[in-house]
């Protein structure tokens, strides 16, 4: 404590919630959880978590210059307070009056010649020895060491130095010190050295550092320097000290004393506070005066003998513990990480902690694992309901997609969005448009046209683009004679085009109705009535509005639009088209929006419809089809097909197909979203497999495998391989593995398929079994037994029995579930490194509770050959 | 979005300064200053320690797995300026190799893209980066990099196996030639780009933004294509993405994603390279995540937590 007023702050050595603040008196403070019952009302905040309650108050001691705390357990709250005037006097905090305390609190420790006393330590072994260094005195020494048990020594002491103490029974005056210390000198810090407790550093006003033995006090060693002050032990490593003078920090290694190791970067104002982290190896905090920063640094590394030259890395670092005001001092928690209290000089308390590097790390199932301090936190994304789809991340999606088997339906495509979750409408689009298309190859197979199922897959961009012999007609409202002035255009495409839009089914009429009551079933009524409405028939529209309006929960709005709609007239300048023309822009439903929007448009100039995002785009489509030119509708559907593209929006495969128009639309919807997955099933579809070539297709179907990989899906890494090599006949994977005869060399795998081979194996040797299985023990080369199983010992090509008794029942219940003749738990296998094996079944079934190989003699450990043999998939079947 | 928080008991003597899971999520790997490496099994939420990996001298800064197809293997960087590759064998680990080439600490270690054999990087406080190849029968060959950033190296980082923009000018049906490249960060600022030419490593791209020391790097995993993504943060406080459209690779735009308070420790890339987490001074883990119009956009933000709070107030009971 270099000026008396400023409060210092000191904590308890052996409780971790109290702390001592002193500066004109000492108070005791116990620290705790902010808002907990244990702190009272009148607890001071420290910070959000913690609060302080003051315990007690001592202002015995006036004239205080350095405080240090009994670093004993018992008795609990002795300190010694040194004074202006060199007197040391030990005196007491809190409830702990026991006798021990009572008999050391009021003793009083006093130098020949009065003087400050500048510092205080206690000997960390010996505990009855306690060193105070003081000013510096002509005939006196500097450094005094009091035993606290010694007893009254009356012979030396002047009886009016007694009495500057006032009323004190002089039997607790002790003016006789174990050891006496540097004559004709100041010191101005001290401290013990753990490694040895006789020996004390002591710095000195002669500027030197000096080491001094208690054992031969005439013996010292020392070292020239500026600074002085503020000598401490680095708790971690005991031959560390700092020391400093003004704004410099000297770093000493005891062991080659002759110069500090290396000094820390000067601060413009001079320190006064140099502290060693108790928790952390290596961390030095530093204080200037009148400052609101605490400077850190970071000296990690173990120190090592490395040779001389070696400068080690510091890190420095700023912390500002209480924002903009002043730090008078500041004291590390004993126990707790990083943990700091600062006091400010109006006594403001703060509590502070130091926040170490994190390292962070992702791992493959989006769990984040992050080092802080000693600990180690992982975090994982919320699962469940509670959060909503559209927050979770891709991998997350991907990995429960994965599991519902998104992408594996084949025969009703559209169903793959319900796998994927069915809240994604640009998934939903997908998959309708590839069901589309994948029925209408179906139709076209049938009607042999095998030209068309090319087109069929390179999109309506490139449908209407072949587009020819269009014919414009003039069609009637449906229902009446009147003659609409709306040209309607017809070709064999654009009715291509209508069904990959899912608005008519096969067949060159244009029927529509059976979309109106899909659509009607779902609910859509908007929808439904704006495509009765393009198709010319508006009392088909008005029912599907008043059927929408009566619905359960149905919006009676409906029935309004509904009235409105059977006032049309195509009179160009009626009242009806003046007001809905400018009334439809309120509408907040964009299908009734269009709706309007086409009636009240100009022939051929339907931009109010073609241009309104909200609706989705295979219905855009199907309209432009209908309604615009052969000059007009290529435009617009390239001009759509490129917005889709650089938006990457998935509805525009509709337009784009699997071509490579679509790759470059898939692109950048992976681009945003990562979703490798659908980007991969998607483009197996692409029939002709000329996309499958594209080298980004292979990228993202890699990527997918790879993924499921890491998540150890491997059934379903499995059945995309499988998936893929029947869409993409190329992909198809090599045999890796076949298995040979011992004796002959020839592949078994044909007598292990399918072959019809019955009759001389089973009696033989003893198998009992259906006999329409086929089973083989012998290699169909040779004739020569197959190699036996090393657990059952029952030649390979039995079937496995997972106990004799019950063989048969099992072996019908396997016939009749699974038809396959060679069942996995059948299967060859053996160890690469002692080639011992058996039937894959047995040989899951004993590594589950085995390490070694199970042939007797033999001590390979099989399982654990392999890096992954040890992982189980996370995936089911 | 992500908020459950487990801590994870690794009875390190002394501040842990990385965790990393394997490839399958199913071993974590830690390291500390306490000067050793442990390997846990993590099994229903719960980990067991199966190896406590002696044989560095000094703090233990940073652990890598390589890819399984390889064995398990694991590297570590130290302070006292050693590499160790570690190898399970038969149940137990062993070192495989030892790496004494650098002159300091070593701060950083990664593991190439396992498509092109078992390659690691190291980045070390004497400035240079080293590349040590497994030439298959236990010899590593090494490529050294002296001065690639003067004062020190303090993180590196691989390019993934397919580098955006390398496949599109291929000729369809040609094998792409993947060039080897990495990111590091340094003392002196910079983030370097190299790539591996006619088997020398030279500097690709110089990437100057930081007005401070550069303390981590991130090559963000490539999965859509055809851009690469370079997230970089320092003590600046500051974190930017870096990406490169071109094909060729020699122009990067810098994009600040946010100016901490504090020093910003370290960056890392989820699996698919669509959340980037940063961790800062203030003791925060925030996540990242880039939106349809390019804009980077904090979706978590993972405080100090209550999780965190009430563990560290049972580890100091059990401290004392």
């Amino acid at each position: 404590m270099s000026s008396g007023y400023k409060p210092d702050i000191l904590w308890s050595p052996h409780h971790a919630d109290r702390y001592v603040i002193c500066d004109t008196e000492l108070s005791l403070y116990r620290i705790g959880p902010a808002g907990s019952s244990e702190t009272k009302a009148g607890a001071l905040p420290l910070s959000e978590e913690t609060a302080a309650t003051l315990l007690a108050i001592n202002s015995d001691t006036p004239y205080m210059k350095c405080v240090a705390w009994y670093p004993k357990q018992e008795p609990e709250c002795l300190l010694a307070v040194g004074q202006a005037n060199g007197r040391v006097v030990l005196t007491s905090l809190g409830q702990s009056h026991n006798s021990k305390c009572k008999e050391l609190v009021g003793k009083e420790f006093v130098p020949k010649h009065a003087r400050q006393c500048n510092t205080l330590a206690w000997n960390p072994v010996d505990s009855n020895w306690l060193a105070a260094g003081l000013d510096k005195h002509r005939a006196d020494f500097s450094v005094l060491i009091w035993d606290i048990s010694s007893k009254f020594s009356p012979e030396a002491v002047p009886a009016e130095k007694v009495r500057l103490s006032g009323d004190v029974d002089s039997g607790l005056v002790v003016t006789k010190p174990l050891y006496e210390l540097g004559q004709n000198d100041a010191c101005l810090s001290l401290c013990w050295l753990p490694r040895d407790h006789q020996k004390l550093l002591l710095a000195g006003m002669h500027r030197n550092l000096a080491i001094f033995d208690l054992r031969n006090t005439s013996q010292k060693t020392f070292v020239n320097t500026k600074a002085i002050q503020g000598v401490t032990v680095d708790p971690h490593f005991q031959d560390r000290v700092a020391s400093f003078f003004e704004g410099q920090v000297a770093i000493w290694d005891l062991r080659k004393f002759e110069k500090p190791v290396f000094t820390l970067t000067e601060q413009p104002k001079p320190l006064t506070k140099v502290a060693w982290c108790p928790t952390r190896m290596g961390l030095l905090a530093t204080l200037t005066r009148d400052s609101n920063i605490i400077r850190l640094y970071d000296m990690q590394h173990t120190p090592m003998p490395f040779g001389d030259e070696v400068e080690p890395t510091i890190i420095e670092r700023s912390v500002q513990p209480c924002s903009e005001s002043i730090i008078s001092s500041f004291a590390w928690h004993p126990s707790a990480q990083n943990r700091m209290v600062v006091v400010s000089p109006n006594r403001v308390m703060n509590d502070f902690t130091v926040f170490e590097r994190i390292s962070l790390a992702w791992s493959s199932t989006t769990a984040l694992m992050w080092a802080c301090g000693r600990h180690l936190y992982e975090c994982t994304e919320d699962a469940g309901q509670g959060v909503a789809a559209a927050e979770k991340d891709i991998a997350t999606k991907m990995r429960e997609r994965a599991q519902s088997h998104y992408g594996h339906d084949t025969v009703q495509v559209w169903r793959n969005h319900v796998l994927a979750g069915g809240d994604d409408p640009q998934l939903r689009s997908l998959w309708y448009t590839l069901h589309f298309m994948k029925q209408y190859t179906e139709n076209v197979e049938q009607k042999q046209q095998s030209n068309k199922q090319s087109l069929i897959y390179s999109g309506i961009k490139n449908i209407v683009k072949s587009s020819s012999g269009t014919t414009e007609t003039r069609r009637c409202w449906s229902g009446s004679d009147r003659q609409t002035d709306v040209p309607w255009y017809h070709s064999e495409e654009r009715s291509l085009a209508l069904q990959l839009c899912g608005w008519i089914s096969r067949g060159p009429d244009i029927d529509v109705e059976p979309f109106l009551k899909s659509l009607e079933q779902e609910g859509e009524w908007e929808r439904a009535a704006a495509v009765a409405l393009f198709n010319l028939d508006i009392r088909r529209a008005i029912q599907i509005l008043n059927k929408g309006a009566s619905a359960e929960k149905g919006d009676l709005n409906l029935n309004v639009v509904a009235m409105a709609l059977s006032g049309y007239t195509d009179e160009k300048n009626s009242l009806w088209r003046e007001m809905c023309s400018s009334l439809r822009l309120q509408l907040k439903k964009p299908y009734l929006c269009v709706m309007f929007a086409f009636l009240t448009s100009e022939p051929g100039a339907y931009d109010a419809v073609l241009y309104e995002s909200r609706v989705a785009v295979r219905d855009r489509v199907a309209f432009a089809c209908m309604f615009l030119n052969d000059a007009q509708l290529p435009r617009y559907i390239d001009k759509l097909a490129n917005e889709m593209k650089e938006a990457g929006n998935l509805e525009g495969i509709l337009l784009t197909g699997l071509t490579k128009d679509g790759v470059d639309l898939m692109e950048s919807y992976v681009d945003q979203t990562g979703d490798v997955q659908t980007a991969s099933f998607c483009m197996l579809k692409g029939s002709p497999g000329e996309v499958l070539k594209d080298p980004r297709v292979q990228c993202w179907i890699e990527n997918y495998r790879n993924l499921l990989d890491a998540w150890r899906f491997w059934h379903k890494r499995a059945e995309f391989d499988i998936h893929r090599s029947k869409l993409d006949s190329s992909s198809k994977p090599l045999a890796q593995v076949f298995v040979s005869c011992n004796f002959c060399g020839k592949s078994i795998s044909y007598s292990c398929s399918a072959m019809p081979h019955q009759g001389r194996g089973f009696s033989q040797y003893g198998v009992s079994g259906s006999p329409t299985k086929s089973k083989v023990t012998s290699c169909p080369g040779c004739r020569k037994p197959l190699p036996r199983c090393a657990l059952c010992l029952m030649n390979m090509g039995t079937p496995v029995s997972s106990c004799p008794g019950t063989g048969k029942a099992d072996e019908k219940a396997d016939l009749t579930r699974d038809k396959k003749l060679a069942q996995f738990n059948n299967w060859f296998t053996w160890c690469h490194n002692c080639r011992h094996g058996g039937h894959a079944g047995h040989m899951l079934s004993w590594f589950r509770d085995h390490s070694e190989c199970p042939v007797s003699a033999c001590t390979c450990k099989c399982m654990q050959l392999d890096t992954t043999g040890n992982l189980v998939p996370s995936d089911s079947v | 979005m992500v908020s459950v928080i487990n801590t994870v008991d690794t009875s390190h003597e002394d501040m842990i300064h990385d965790a990393q899971m394997d490839y399958y999520g199913t071993r974590l790997a830690t390291c500390s200053s306490d000067r050793s490496v442990k390997i846990f099994d993590v099994k229903n939420g719960g980990q067991i320690l199966v190896a406590d990996l002696r044989g560095h001298e000094g703090p233990v800064w940073q652990v890598a797995w390589a890819h399984p197809m390889y064995g398990n293997i694991l590297a570590s960087c130290s302070y006292d300026r050693k590499v160790i590759i570690w190898k399970e064998e038969n149940g137990t680990w062993d070192k495989m190799y030892e790496y004494t080439g650098h002159d300091s600490s070593v701060n950083s270690v990664c593991w190439g893209p396992y498509d092109f054999g078992l390659f690691l990087a190291c980045g070390s406080s004497d400035g240079a980066i080293s590349v040590l190849t497994c030439s298959g029968d236990g010899h590593w060959d090494i490529k050294k990099i002296n001065n690639a950033h003067t004062i020190g190296c303090n993180a590196v980082s691989w390019a993934p196996a397919v580098v955006p923009g390398s496949l599109i000018e291929q000729p369809t049906g040609q094998k792409p030639n993947y060039i080897k490249r990495f990111v590091s960060g340094g003392c002196d600022n910079l983030v370097k780009l190299w790539k591996e030419e006619d088997g020398q490593w030279k500097e690709d791209q110089k990437l100057e933004a930081h007005s401070d020391w550069v303390r981590d790097v991130g090559w963000a995993p490539s999965i859509g294509l055809p851009t690469s993504t370079i997230a970089s943060c320092s003590r600046d406080g500051r974190v930017f993405i870096w990406t490169c459209d071109d094909p060729a690779g020699n122009t990067w735009t810098a994009k600040l994603l946010h100016k901490f308070n504090d020093a910003v420790w370290h960056v890392s890339w989820s699996i698919t390279g669509k959340i980037l987490a940063v961790s800062g001074g203030d003791n925060k883990v925030t996540l990242w995540k880039e939106s349809v119009d390019g804009q980077w956009a904090c979706i978590s933000d993972v405080n100090k937590g209550q999780g965190a709070v009430t563990s560290i107030t049972d580890s100091q009971q059990n401290e004392q």
